[in-house]
C-alpha cells in the first residue's frame, strides 16, 4: 500500500484491513475538518459504490455525504462497537443532527453516541473519547437532562486536556461555561470562560482555527454574561469594548 | 416492592424498553465516577437513605480516609441517580401521591451524597472546579434546604483557587445557614481579596443589592475596605483620643464608626466584637448586635481552645 504524503493515520485503517469484504473507502474532509468537534478524523468512510455513482464535475453535498456515510454504519454496526463505528456516528450526530434523531427522537441520538463511546472506551483513544463526551453532552443538553450533560462535559473537558486536543478542550469550556451560566452560577461560569479564553490564545491560527473563531467570540459573550450578573459591571463594560 | 414505585411497562413497548434501558446501562457506564452501576434491572429494591450513607462515609473517613468516604458517597449518589434517570425515562412511575414525589426525595439525597462526596474530594486536593461541576450537576441548589450548604462550598472552593473575591460574591448573595460562621468567613475572605488586590471588584459588589445579610451589618463592615485606607500607627492613636472623646460625650454614632472600623482593620478578637455587639444594641441595631455578640463567642471559643 503507497501512503501519501502528509497522511494521518486514522482509527479507520484498522478497521479497512480487517474487513475489506465491505468495500469503503475514506473520502477526506480536508485539514479544517477537525475545527468541528463532532469529528473525530479528517475523513469519513462511505461505500465505495458512493463514489462510482458520482458524475465527473458532480458537487458532493453534505446531505448527500451524511447519506453515504450512514449507509456506512448500517453495515459497519454488524462488527459490533469498534472505534471506527464510533468515529462514523459522531460524523453523522453531530454532522446532521436531524438524520440521528429520524424515527427515534433524542433519545435514539443519545443512544447512538453512548454506542460511539463504547467503541472508544478502553483503547487509549482520548481525544476521540473526549469529543464523543461532549456530543454526549450535547444530545443530554437538549433532553434537558443538565446535570448528566455537566457532568459528560466535564468529563469530555478532562479527556480533551489529558489529549492534548485544544481545539476540542475549548469547545468542552464553551459548553460548560454557557450551562453555569444557564444554572445561575455565575462564578464558576466566569472561571470557565476565562480558562476556555487562555486555551483560545495558545491555540494557532489555522484552517481549523481561523481568526475570530466562533467558539473564542462565545466564550468572550459568557464571560461578560457572568461578568455583569456578578456585578463586575466596569469589566463588563471594558470587555465588551474590546470584543 | 416499595410503595411509591410500579412498573410503567404499560406505556411503554417492548423496543422503547429496551431503549430506555439501554440508555441507561450506557450512563451508568460513561458517567459513573465509581464502578458502574447496572444494578437497576426492575424497581424492586430502591432504599433511599442519605444521612445513613453520610454516616458510613464518616466511619470510613476516619478508619481508611477520605478516599474511600468519597468512593463511598459516589457509588450511593450513582445508585440513586440511576433511580433518578429511571423515572425520567418513564422505566417507573412515581406514584408516592406525596408532595414532591420520589422524584424530589431522590432528587435531595442525590445532591446531598454529591456534596459529601465533594468535600471530601476537597481533602484529598482534587481540582475544585471538577468538584464544582460534580456539586452543579447534582443540582443541590435548586433545594431549598441545600442553597446554602452548596454556598458555602462553592465559595471554598474559589477560594482554593485563589479566587476570594467570587467566594465573597457567592456569599453576599446566599441564604445565611448559620449567620455569625458566615460573616467571620466571609469578612476573612474580603481581607484576603482585598490583600491580593481585588478592591475594585470590592467596591462593586457593594453596589450588589440585596445581600442576604439582612442586619446590614455585613455590608457596613466590608465597606471599610473600600471607603477607608488601612489605618496607620498614627491613626490608631489618633483614634484613641477621639474614641475618649465620643466616650466622654457619649456620642455613640461616632463609636460606632470606629468600632466597626477596628472590627475590620484590627486583629481580630473576642473583645472588639464584643464592644461592636454592645455599640450596635445603644444604637438601636438589636439584630446586628445579636450578629456581632454571635461572632464574638465565636471567636471566644477559638481563643479558649488556643490558650
Amino acid at each position: 500500500m503507497t501512503v501519501p504524503p502528509g497522511y494521518q493515520p486514522s482509527v479507520y485503517d484498522e478497521y479497512l484491513r480487517a474487513r475489506d469484504e465491505d468495500q469503503f473507502v475514506a473520502f477526506r474532509l480536508g485539514p479544517e475538518a477537525l475545527g468541528q468537534v463532532y469529528l473525530t478524523e479528517d475523513c469519513v468512510l462511505v461505500p465505495a459504490s458512493f463514489l462510482a455513482r458520482l458524475r465527473p464535475g458532480e458537487p458532493v453535498t453534505w446531505d448527500r455525504l451524511m447519506a453515504a456515510v450512514w449507509d456506512a454504519i448500517e453495515r459497519m454496526s454488524r462488527h459490533g462497537a469498534t472505534p471506527a463505528l464510533g468515529a462514523q456516528i459522531l460524523a453523522v450526530v453531530g454532522g446532521d443532527p436531524q438524520r440521528a434523531e429520524a424515527g427515534g427522537g433524542p433519545a435514539q441520538r443519545l443512544t447512538f453516541v453512548l454506542t460511539a463511546l463504547d467503541g472508544f472506551r478502553g483503547r487509549n483513544l482520548p481525544r476521540h473519547e473526549g469529543r464523543a463526551y461532549l456530543q454526549l453532552g450535547d444530545a443530554l443538553t437538549d433532553m434537558r437532562w443538565t446535570g448528566d450533560a455537566m457532568r459528560a462535559y466535564e468529563r469530555g473537558r478532562a479527556t480533551l486536556e489529558r489529549a492534548g486536543d485544544d481545539l476540542a478542550l475549548r469547545a468542552a469550556y464553551v459548553r460548560l461555561s454557557i450551562l453555569m451560566n444557564s444554572v445561575g452560577r455565575f462564578e464558576h461560569a466566569l472561571l470557565l470562560a476565562e480558562s476556555g479564553l487562555r486555551v483560545s490564545q495558545r491555540l494557532p491560527v489555522t484552517p481549523a482555527n481561523p481568526p475570530q473563531a466562533p467558539d473564542g467570540q462565545v466564550l468572550r459573550q459568557e464571560r461578560i454574561r457572568a461578568l455583569t450578573s456578578i456585578g463586575f459591571t466596569d469589566e463588563a463594560r471594558t470587555a465588551l469594548g474590546t470584543q | 416492592m416499595p410503595p411509591g414505585l410500579l412498573p410503567e411497562q404499560m406505556a411503554h413497548s417492548d423496543d422503547r424498553r429496551q431503549e430506555a434501558l439501554a440508555i441507561l446501562g450506557g450512563l451508568a457506564v460513561t458517567l459513573a465516577d465509581g464502578p458502574p452501576d447496572n444494578s437497576f434491572r426492575e424497581p424492586e429494591s430502591l432504599q433511599i437513605n442519605a444521612e445513613s450513607a453520610l454516616a458510613g462515609a464518616w466511619d470510613t473517613a476516619m478508619r481508611e480516609g477520605p478516599a474511600s468516604a468519597r468512593r463511598l458517597l459516589l457509588e450511593e449518589r450513582d445508585r440513586l441517580t440511576q433511580w433518578r434517570r429511571a423515572v425520567t425515562l418513564g422505566l417507573v412511575r412515581d406514584d408516592s401521591g406525596g408532595p414532591g414525589g420520589i422524584s424530589d426525595a431522590l432528587r435531595a439525597r442525590t445532591a446531598a451524597l454529591a456534596l459529601g462526596a465533594a468535600y471530601y474530594g476537597l481533602d484529598l486536593e482534587m481540582p475544585p472546579g471538577q468538584l464544582m461541576t460534580e456539586v452543579a450537576a447534582a443540582g443541590y441548589g435548586q433545594i431549598e434546604d441545600g442553597v446554602a450548604a452548596e454556598a458555602m462550598f462553592l465559595a471554598k472552593s474559589h477560594e482554593r483557587l485563589g479566587r476570594p473575591e467570587l467566594a465573597v460574591s457567592i456569599l453576599i448573595r446566599s441564604p445565611i445557614a448559620e449567620p455569625a460562621a458566615h460573616l467571620r468567613y466571609l469578612l476573612n475572605l474580603v481581607r484576603v481579596a482585598y490583600a491580593e488586590g481585588h478592591g475594585p471588584r470590592l467596591a462593586e459588589l457593594l453596589r450588589v443589592d440585596p445581600w442576604s445579610d439582612d442586619t446590614g451589618l455585613a455590608r457596613s463592615l466590608v465597606a471599610r475596605f473600600v471607603t477607608e485606607r488601612p489605618p496607620t500607627q498614627a491613626d490608631l492613636q489618633a483614634r484613641a483620643v477621639v474614641r475618649g472623646q465620643a466616650m466622654n460625650t457619649q456620642n455613640w454614632p461616632a463609636l460606632r464608626q470606629l468600632v466597626l472600623s477596628d472590627v475590620m482593620w484590627l486583629e481580630e478578637t473576642s473583645t472588639l466584637w464584643m464592644a461592636l455587639a454592645g455599640i450596635l444594641n445603644m444604637t438601636s441595631a438589636p439584630a446586628a448586635a445579636s450578629l456581632a455578640q454571635g461572632v464574638a463567642d465565636l471567636i471566644a471559643r477559638d481563643e479558649t481552645g488556643t490558650r
